[in-house]
C-alpha cells in the first residue's frame, strides 16, 4: 500500500498552495530565468531570422556553375533530386530577337529550363512554371510593353505563342526582369546551372558542385550568386553560434539548484514523509509534481513576458523566433523537471531520524 | 504480532562509544512499554531503531519473527502500515491544516483524502482538539500540536505506536487526556512504546524498561 496517485497529486498541489512564499520565490526564479532565456532568443533570433530571410530571398544560398563549353542542362536538372537542393535549373541565353508585339524595340531573350523557374519559386509571384510552350515576361518588360498574361507573342518568322504569366523576378534576378523567358526542355548544353541549397546544405553542396559537372566541356567553375562583400555575415552560422543555444543547460542547472536549496530547507518535512512510510520514489514523484506545477506556470509566464517585452520595445516578433524562444526555454524547463526532483530527493538521503532532527 | 530487537548495538560514529550495547527486546501487540532513562541515554535512538528509521550498527530487528526486507520500498510499506509516530519535537506539516496533518498517516497508506479526513476527525476528537481541525498547524501551541500528532498516530491504526516524550510539552490535565487516548481508550489492538522522563506516565504502561549505560533493565530502578 502506498499513496493513491490522485491523492499524491492533491498533496503536491496542497504543498504548493500552502507554502505561498516558497512557491512565489520558485515561481519568480523560474519566470525570470526562463523568461530571460526566451527573451534573448526571441530578440536575437528575430533579427537573425529576418536577416536570413533577406539573405535567402536575395539568393544567398544560390551557386552558379559555368564552363567554357557550357554545362549539361540534363545534369543540372538532375540535381533537383539531391537532398539539400531546393531547386536547380539551367539558363541558356539565346541572344536578341525582334517581337511583332513590340515593333522596333529589341529585347533580350532567354531560354530557361523548368528547374531554374523553381529556383525562383521563393518569390510568391513566380510559382512552378509548367513546361508549356509559351513565354514569361519579367515585370519591368511587361510594364514597358504594356502586355499582360494571355496575349500572344510571335518571334519574327515563327508561330505565335501565348504569354503565360508576368513574373516578378526583380529581387532574385534583376537582369531577367527586362527579359522574355521561354521554358525549354533540359536538353543539350546550357550557359549556366543555377542551384539553390537549403542554408544547412549550402557550404558542402556548393563545394561539391564542380565535381558533379566534371567530365563535361571544359573545367566547371562555381561561384556564389551573392558576392561575399554583399553579405559579410552568415546568418546560419550566427544562429548556430548564439550562446543561448546551449545556455538553456546552464539556466536549467541554476534553477534546479534553487529547487535543491529549497528541498534542503524542507528536509525535516521530507523526513516526516519518509518516516511515516512514503518511499523515496513516491517522494521524488511528489516533488516532481510540485515542480511540474511551478515550472509550467513559470515557463508560460516567462515566455509571455519575453514576447510582450519584445513587442513593447517595437522589435519584430516572427513565428520562427517565437518557436526558437519556446523550444530553448522549454528545453531548460524540461531539464529542470527532470533534475529538480532527482537532486531534491538526494537531499533526503541517509538516516531518516537525522532528517527529522534538522529543524 | 510482535516487534523484536536482538543484540542491537548502535554507534553514531564508526569506532565511537556505543549508545546501545547488545539490546534485546520484544514488544507484543496490545501491550504498552515505557522506556525511561536520563537524557542522552539512547531512548530516542532505541525508538528510531524499533520504528525502522535508524539502521543499527549491529544486531537485527524482527517483525513477527521475520528479518526486515532489504528493499527500501518494502521498508517504507512496513513503516506506513505497522508504525505510528509521535515525535519529541512535534513533527507536523506547519502550513497544512490540523485535519490534513491528522489524516497524513492514512494518506501514506493509500487512503483517499475524504475517507482519511473522516477517520482523522474522530481521532482529533479523541485527543480533544477536534475543534482545531481547520486551523493551520503552525498556529497551534506546542501542546496542541503534540495532540494532533497523537491523533495522526491513532488515526492510522498501526500495529505499533512509538511515542518519544509525548507529554513533554503538555500540562498535567492535557497529559492525562493524551495518555488516556494513547493507552487506555485505544479503539483497536496496538502496542505502544513510550520513551519518557515522566515516571507517572511510565507507571501507566504494562512494562517499564530502563536504559542504563546503553543496556536495558526491567523496572524504574
Amino acid at each position: 500500500m502506498s499513496w493513491n496517485p490522485r491523492t499524491l497529486m492533491g498533496e503536491a498541489v496542497a504543498n504548493v498552495r500552502s507554502s505561498a512564499v516558497r512557491s512565489a520565490i520558485l515561481f519568480t526564479a523560474l519566470a525570470v530565468a526562463l523568461g530571460s532565456l526566451a527573451y534573448l532568443e526571441v530578440h536575437q533570433a528575430s533579427d537573425l531570422l529576418a536577416f536570413e530571410s533577406s539573405f535567402q530571398s536575395a539568393g544567398g544560398y544560390v551557386s552558379i556553375v559555368s564552363a567554357q563549353g557550357g554545362v549539361s542542362a540534363g545534369r543540372c536538372e538532375g540535381l533537383n533530386r539531391v537532398p539539400g537542393v531546393v531547386a536547380a535549373g539551367a539558363e541558356r541565353a539565346e541572344g536578341q530577337a525582334t517581337f511583332t508585339s513590340a515593333p522596333g524595340v529589341l529585347y533580350q531573350e532567354y531560354g530557361i529550363t523548368t528547374g531554374l523557374a523553381r529556383v525562383w519559386a521563393t518569390s510568391s509571384s513566380v510559382g512552378n512554371l509548367p513546361p508549356t510552350p509559351g513565354f514569361f515576361a519579367g515585370t519591368a518588360l511587361a510594364s514597358e510593353l504594356a502586355v499582360r498574361g494571355g496575349l500572344m507573342l510571335a518571334r519574327e518568322g515563327e508561330s505565335p505563342l501565348p504569354l503565360l504569366a508576368i513574373l516578378d523576378v526583380s529581387e532574385r534576378a534583376p537582369q531577367a526582369d527586362r527579359s522574355l523567358l521561354e521554358v525549354v526542355p533540359p536538353t543539350g548544353n546550357a550557359d549556366e546551372c543555377w542551384v539553390e541549397f537549403t542554408p544547412q546544405a549550402f557550404p558542402g553542396g556548393s563545394g561539391a558542385l564542380a565535381a558533379a559537372f566534371a567530365g563535361g566541356n571544359g573545367t566547371p567553375s562555381v561561384r556564389a550568386y551573392i558576392s561575399p562583400d554583399q553579405f559579410s555575415r552568415n546568418p546560419a552560422n550566427e544562429l548556430a553560434a548564439r550562446p543561448q543555444r546551449n545556455g538553456w543547460a546552464i539556466v536549467a542547472l541554476l534553477v534546479a539548484g534553487i529547487f535543491v536549496l529549497v528541498a534542503w530547507l524542507r528536509r525535516a518535512e521530507l523526513g516526516l514523509y519518509l518516516a511515516l512510510g512514503t518511499s523515496r520514489v513516491t517522494l521524488a514523484t511528489m516533488l516532481a509534481m510540485e515542480s511540474w506545477i511551478l515550472v509550467a506556470a513559470g515557463w508560460l509566464t516567462g515566455v509571455l513576458w519575453a514576447l510582450a517585452i519584445q513587442r513593447a520595445t517595437g522589435h519584430a516578433l516572427t513565428l520562427g523566433s517565437i518557436r526558437l524562444a519556446t523550444v530553448t526555454s522549454g528545453s531548460a524547463a524540461l531539464a529542470v523537471l527532470v533534475l529538480a526532483p532527482m537532486l531534491s530527493v538526494l537531499v533526503a538521503r541517509g538516516s531518516i531520524a537525522n532528517l527529522l532532527k534538522d529543524r | 504480532m510482535s516487534l523484536s530487537l536482538r543484540d542491537v548495538v548502535h554507534c553514531y560514529r564508526s569506532g565511537g562509544v556505543p549508545v546501545l550495547r547488545g539490546v534485546s527486546l520484544t514488544v507484543q501487540v496490545g501491550e504498552s512499554v515505557a522506556i525511561v532513562g536520563p537524557s542522552g541515554s539512547g531512548k530516542t535512538t532505541l525508538l528510531t531503531i524499533l520504528g525502522l528509521l535508524t539502521k543499527p550498527t549491529a544486531g537485527v530487528v524482527l517483525i513477527d519473527g521475520k528479518t526486515l526486507p532489504p528493499s527500501g520500498a518494502e521498508l517504507s510499506r512496513l513503516r506506513a502500515e505497522r508504525f505510528g509516530w509521535i515525535f519529541q519535537t512535534a513533527n507536523a506539516l506547519p502550513r497544512r491544516s490540523v485535519l490534513d496533518n491528522a489524516a497524513f498517516g492514512l494518506l501514506v497508506q493509500g487512503w483517499r483524502r475524504d475517507a482519511a479526513r473522516q477517520r482523522a476527525r474522530e481521532a482529533l476528537g479523541a485527543v480533544g482538539v477536534g475543534h482545531l481541525a481547520a486551523q493551520e498547524a503552525r498556529n497551534l501551541s506546542g501542546g496542541e500540536l503534540q495532540r494532533v500528532c497523537t491523533a495522526r498516530a491513532l488515526a492510522a491504526r498501526p500495529s505499533f505506536i512509538l511515542a518519544d516524550e509525548p507529554t513533554g510539552q503538555l500540562d498535567h490535565a492535557t497529559s492525562v487526556q493524551v495518555i488516556a487516548a494513547l493507552l487506555h481508550n485505544r479503539p483497536y489492538k496496538t502496542a505502544v512504546v513510550i520513551a519518557t522522563h515522566d515516571t507517572e506516565v511510565a507507571r501507566e504502561c504494562d512494562r517499564i524498561l530502563r536504559v542504563v549505560d546503553g543496556e536495558l533493565q526491567e523496572g524504574l530502578g
